[in-house]
């Protein structure tokens, strides 16, 4: 009976993944071909590691007025090492909505489009993007295997643990990035757990059921396909050193730092996405969560920029965007002006800091950008083009 | 103090609703201010002492001289016309005398008497509902530091402390409308507290007390409609980052005033329900025998007596053996039902907290229940507050 029902689940996924990303279909044929594509060159250009200061922020906040900033890091210190575009924009177009998953799938495409969540669930940001994202772009062009290049993602976004590749019919699944967050910690300690003795055949059924309905979210990718050695041996390590309890790791963006840190160190990634998001705690209304959420922010930058300040491989061979995924309204008629974002000009409204090497320090451009530039910035940056991308490049930030 | 030998005589047709429009203006326009807030409270509480008379009037079959019944009363005479907001009520005592006091009193004897009425009424409700309120305060605020703590140690600290917060407010409520009836138709503070004889009367009349909650939901559905509006209105201002607060002000007055213009006879229209429910209730126990006239407060014995309606028409026979587990049952359903129907009106006011935060206000202050206060000036205003009172003088002498 447990044959018959693992069988119809594997066939099910089986199957999403078909439906999900014909593709895949492509890369998978060409990939398994024995004949086969010529083999890809090895990336030998920077690392590209892109900060989402997410969440959705303002400029007055953050790099509006430095007397007033709440990321005091950000504003006075790294600013002054690279280029601040101080008036990036998200486009006012039809369909175009201002918030977290949105905006960081305009990042990741460079191509604005109106999502709507796969499953029709109210509120719900489980999009697919329909054109490829800047780690397909890469692991296309070169060979670059999938856990160098990630998105560290939160615990409270499940939902964004799955724009690691689009429904593009000539990138897709093949192509994904890979992603460090707790979801994917507990599923694999859950597949661990599992495999270890002296366990209650009831208690192995509960957690075999609970790790059944996390991998069940990720309906797009089979299992076998999603165990990555070097992955695992990461959570390997994360696990000696925190436990399993989830009580000695830190929490919320302060998680996605230690990840990113550790992702460096033992990954030794070539493009990241860090997906920040504690600012966006305002939304319930206390203004001190939206400014303690800068300040977090501000403290991972600096500890992410130092990590790779120290490390030779990756000092001077790194270029750091940060950019948020959307602003937050200024509604003035609200006693917390900036408590959501609306779809409102405030929350169209962005800003960009880009430095490492080739990148212009101590440079402030009030030309308006688009935030759909920095897909192709990234490709600029790691030499791949980006032919799906509707934005350009962010040029005058290059030397 | 003497009686007041001013013009009492009822109202002719027209005049009786220019008089009511009037009222509904001057309590719109006090509404906006806290203080003048109170006033408003008091006044609703004289404007339910006279309906119970004309109610109980009505019951006792005079309902077409009503206003002649209490024209008879010495001590009724005051009722027989709306309460006035600020001048003497015609027929109320007057103080006599000369000095300050007195002279006030004689200029703006109702004003005084709707505060003092007015924080009476304030201070007896927050006695009930303060302690709930405060745990959504702090609930609210601890419950949503989970969003940096994660749901690991104590992060049910917060949820427990809402929750427990709805309870109480749910079982207050149970209680509240009633209590507030019964202080301003007995024109007694005290009487808010006898709770035996209110919650005995709630329980008795489930489906009175079941009516009053949906009607406050229902109200309420203008609490979450508020905040909409501010989100909505206030995102659309397309020059909204360069006008002066003092100008953003003068929208939000604009949007505060046309929910006060709801708000405020939803809150008179819930106060009236309530002293009709109390009215209806008190004369069924009391001519039941479930409740002894000596229970009665003065001024209700009084009226009650005068119009024949405290006599014990007959004692209620026991229902048979048989239907009293049935009857138990439906009343429990009910209580149940009304529980859950606070339940949703408490739901608004979290639906209307996470739209639109206004931090302790919003929590302790409940327009429908408390002070019918719905003008909120963000702190980041308040400078612009004190020119838009300056240009909004100015305006008003250039128009003179």
């Amino acid at each position: 009976m447990e044959l018959v029902k693992t069988g119809r689940r594997e066939f099910l996924r089986e199957a999403a993944l078909g439906i999900g990303s014909l593709a895949a279909g492509a890369g998978i044929a060409a990939a398994e071909s024995p004949a086969g594509p010529a083999p890809l060159p090895p990336y030998s250009g920077p690392n590209v590691i892109l900060i989402r200061f997410g969440g959705g922020v303002r400029r007055q906040e953050t790099i509006a007025d430095p007397a007033h900033t709440y990321c005091p890091y950000f504003t006075h210190e790294l600013a002054r090492r690279g280029t601040l575009y101080r008036n990036m924009v998200i486009e006012q177009l039809e369909g175009v909505v201002t918030s977290h998953g949105q905006g960081t799938l305009y990042t990741l495409t460079g191509k604005y489009d109106r999502y709507e969540d796969v499953g029709g669930k109210f509120l719900g940001q489980r999009f697919e993007a329909k054109v490829p994202t800047v780690f397909e772009y890469l692991r296309k062009a070169y060979a670059v295997p999938e856990h160098q290049t990630l998105i560290v993602n939160g615990e409270d976004r499940t939902d964004e643990e799955f724009y690691t590749f689009s429904n593009h019919h000539l990138f897709g699944v093949n192509y994904r990035s890979n992603v460090l967050s707790l979801y994917r910690f507990k599923t694999y300690l859950l597949r661990r757990q599992i495999e270890r003795d002296g366990m209650s055949e009831r208690e192995r059924e509960q957690k075999v059921e609970e790790l059944e309905k996390l991998e069940a979210l990720d309906y797009r990718v089979s299992r076998k396909k999603e165990l990555c050695p070097e992955i695992e041996a990461f959570w390997d390590r994360w696990r000696q050193f925190y436990g399993e309890s989830g009580f000695v790791n830190p929490r919320g963006d302060r998680l996605l730092t230690e990840l990113t840190l550790r992702a460096i160190r033992e990954l030794r990634p070539r493009l990241v996405m860090v997906n920040y998001n504690d600012p966006d705690y305002v939304h319930w209304g206390n203004p001190a969560h939206y400014t303690r959420g800068i300040a977090i922010i501000d403290e991972g930058i600096s500890r992410i920029v130092a990590e790779i300040d120290g490390d030779e491989e990756y000092r001077d061979n790194t270029v750091v965007i940060v950019a948020p995924d959307c602003g937050r309204d200024n509604n003035r008629l609200m006693p917390v002006p900036f408590q959501h974002h609306f779809n409102s000009k405030s929350s169209h409204e962005i800003f960009a800091l880009v430095l490492g090497p080739g990148i212009r320090g101590g440079q402030v451009v009030d030309r308006e950008v688009q935030q759909a530039d920095i897909a192709g910035t990234v490709g600029h940056v790691m030499g791949f083009e980006t032919p799906f991308a509707e934005g350009g490049v962010l040029e005058e930030a290059f030397a | 103090m003497s009686p007041d030998e001013g013009d009492v005589r009822p109202y002719t047709r027209g005049r009786r609703y220019r008089a009511r429009l009037w009222k509904f203006i001057v309590g719109a326009v006090f509404c906006m201010n806290p203080i003048l807030c109170v006033a408003v409270v008091g006044w609703t509480y004289r404007l339910m002492q006279r309906s119970a008379v004309r109610n109980w009037a009505r019951r006792a079959g005079i309902a077409a001289i009503a206003e002649e019944f209490a024209l008879q009363h010495d001590d009724l005479r005051h009722l027989a016309r709306l309460p006035n907001f600020v001048l003497p009520q015609p027929g109320a005592p007057i103080r006599t005398g000369g000095g300050v006091r007195a002279g006030l009193a004689r200029l703006f004897g109702s004003f005084g008497l709707n505060l003092k009425i007015g924080a009476q009424a304030l201070a007896n409700t927050w006695v009930l509902l303060l302690p709930a309120e405060v745990f959504w305060l702090f609930g609210w605020y601890s419950g949503w530091d989970v969003s940096f703590n994660k749901v690991y140690e104590q992060f049910s600290v917060g949820r427990s402390i809402a929750l427990t917060g709805i309870v109480l407010f749910c079982l207050a409520m149970m209680y509240v409308p009633w209590a507030q009836a019964r202080q301003a138709i007995t024109g007694e503070w005290r009487r808010f507290y006898d709770f035996r004889l209110v919650w005995s009367m709630a329980r008795r009349h489930w489906a009175l007390s079941l009516l009053l909650a949906a009607a406050y939901a229902v109200f309420a559905l203008a609490i979450v409609a508020q905040p909409v509006v501010l989100i909505g209105y206030g995102n659309a201002l397309s020059d909204a980052e360069t006008l002066a607060d003092a100008e953003i002000i003068g929208h939000l007055n604009r949007i505060f005033f046309v929910f006060t213009l709801i708000g405020y006879p939803s809150y008179v229209a819930l106060r009236l329900l309530a002293t009709r429910a109390y009215c209806r209730a008190i004369v069924e126990d009391v001519r039941s025998g479930e409740i002894s006239v000596g229970a009665l407060a003065a001024f209700e014995r009084r009226q009650l007596e005068r119009l024949g309606l405290a006599a014990i028409l007959t004692s209620k026979p026991r229902p048979m053996v048989l239907l009293r587990a049935p009857r138990r049952m439906l009343r429990g359903l009910v209580a149940v039902a009304t529980f859950l129907i606070w339940f949703v009106f408490v739901a608004q006011i979290y639906i209307s907290a996470f739209l639109v935060y206004q931090s302790a206000r919003g929590w302790l202050n409940q327009p429908l229940v408390q002070a019918p206060w719905y003008r909120t000036i963000p702190a980041h205003l308040r400078d612009g507050e004190i020119a838009y009172a300056h240009a909004s003088s100015r305006s008003a002498t250039f128009a003179r």
